[in-house]
């Protein structure tokens, strides 16, 4: 129940909202018990049920969802070579132990104020541990749209928290040259 | 660098960084790891780099690992879900 409610509350941002979520996608795969497929993991197809519950109480449509698509999947092999916050850290810090030091309220910060697109991959993978084929059939995107999204959106967190870091005197930021260009991670 | 041609011959650094989300992630098949893993050995700035990224997915599972479901809620989840069980 931890893992459907925790990915509730990070697709919500709410308590009550992921209280809702949760306690209606264990009503709703018990009352479909039947067309689990067993041989698959219970916790990404209760995932799915959260997911789809969560999309309809938000009136998120299909097609919102295709434009944000469009917008956010580019293959990542375009700009995995690149990573302004480690070229930015590399002198100082080439092996990021300051990320130690960012506070946990920060990084749910950071993660919460990812778009959905990004948050939801980053949190299956991540917290959850599922492959990016179970994923790729949670969100129901191809397996290809699962690694760019997942990239992007560690992209956008290592700025948004290198940036808090440098803030707050945990990095010395680098020469003004070496400022990260936020538009690296939108190529 | 040249690309790679053939299986036994040592990945370079565009490859190993191309690789390198799926290595952090356990998404390669042995041989994959195997490969990852010596370019690591000898190449300190891939190294850097991997060890900077998977610094960053610790840190996103120490986070989130921070939500805990309410006590009293789950309870009421059992409740709820024994009572439809005996309904049924």
């Amino acid at each position: 129940m931890d893992a459907v409610y925790r990915f509730a509350l990070r697709l919500a941002k709410e308590p009550d909202l992921a209280e809702d979520l949760t306690q209606e996608t264990f009503l709703r795969a018990y009352q479909n018990r039947d067309k689990y497929t067993p041989g698959t993991r219970v916790k990404s197809w209760l995932f799915t049920i959260c997911r789809n519950l969560f999309l309809r109480r938000t009136e998120r449509s299909r097609r919102h969802d295709e434009i944000v698509t469009e917008a956010a999947d580019e293959d990542a092999r375009h700009v995995s070579r690149e990573n302004s916050v480690f070229m930015a850290a590399r002198d100082r810090d080439p092996e990021g132990e300051f990320w130690k030091q960012v506070v946990d309220e920060e990084v749910l910060r950071a993660i919460d104020e990812l778009p959905p697109e990004f948050r939801e991959p980053l949190i299956l993978s991540d917290l959850e541990d599922l492959s990016y084929q179970e994923i790729a059939e949670v969100i129901g995107v191809p397996i290809g749209t699962v690694k760019s999204r997942l990239f992007r959106g560690r992209r956008i967190l290592q700025k948004a928290l290198y940036d808090y870091a440098v803030e707050q005197g945990i990095v010395k930021d680098t020469k003004p040259d070496d400022s990260i260009d936020a538009e690296e991670v939108s190529e | 660098m040249n690309a790679r041609t053939s299986d036994r011959e040592p990945i370079d650094c565009e490859e190993a960084l191309e690789r390198l989300a799926a290595y952090l992630d356990q998404e390669l098949d042995r041989t994959g790891r195997d490969e990852m893993e010596r370019h690591l050995e000898r190449c300190r700035s891939c190294f850097s780099r991997a060890e900077f990224e998977r610094r960053l997915k610790e840190r996103i599972q120490r986070g989130l690992v921070l939500d805990e479901v309410p006590r009293e809620f789950e309870e009421r989840i059992r409740t709820l879900l024994g009572r439809r069980a005996s309904e049924s």
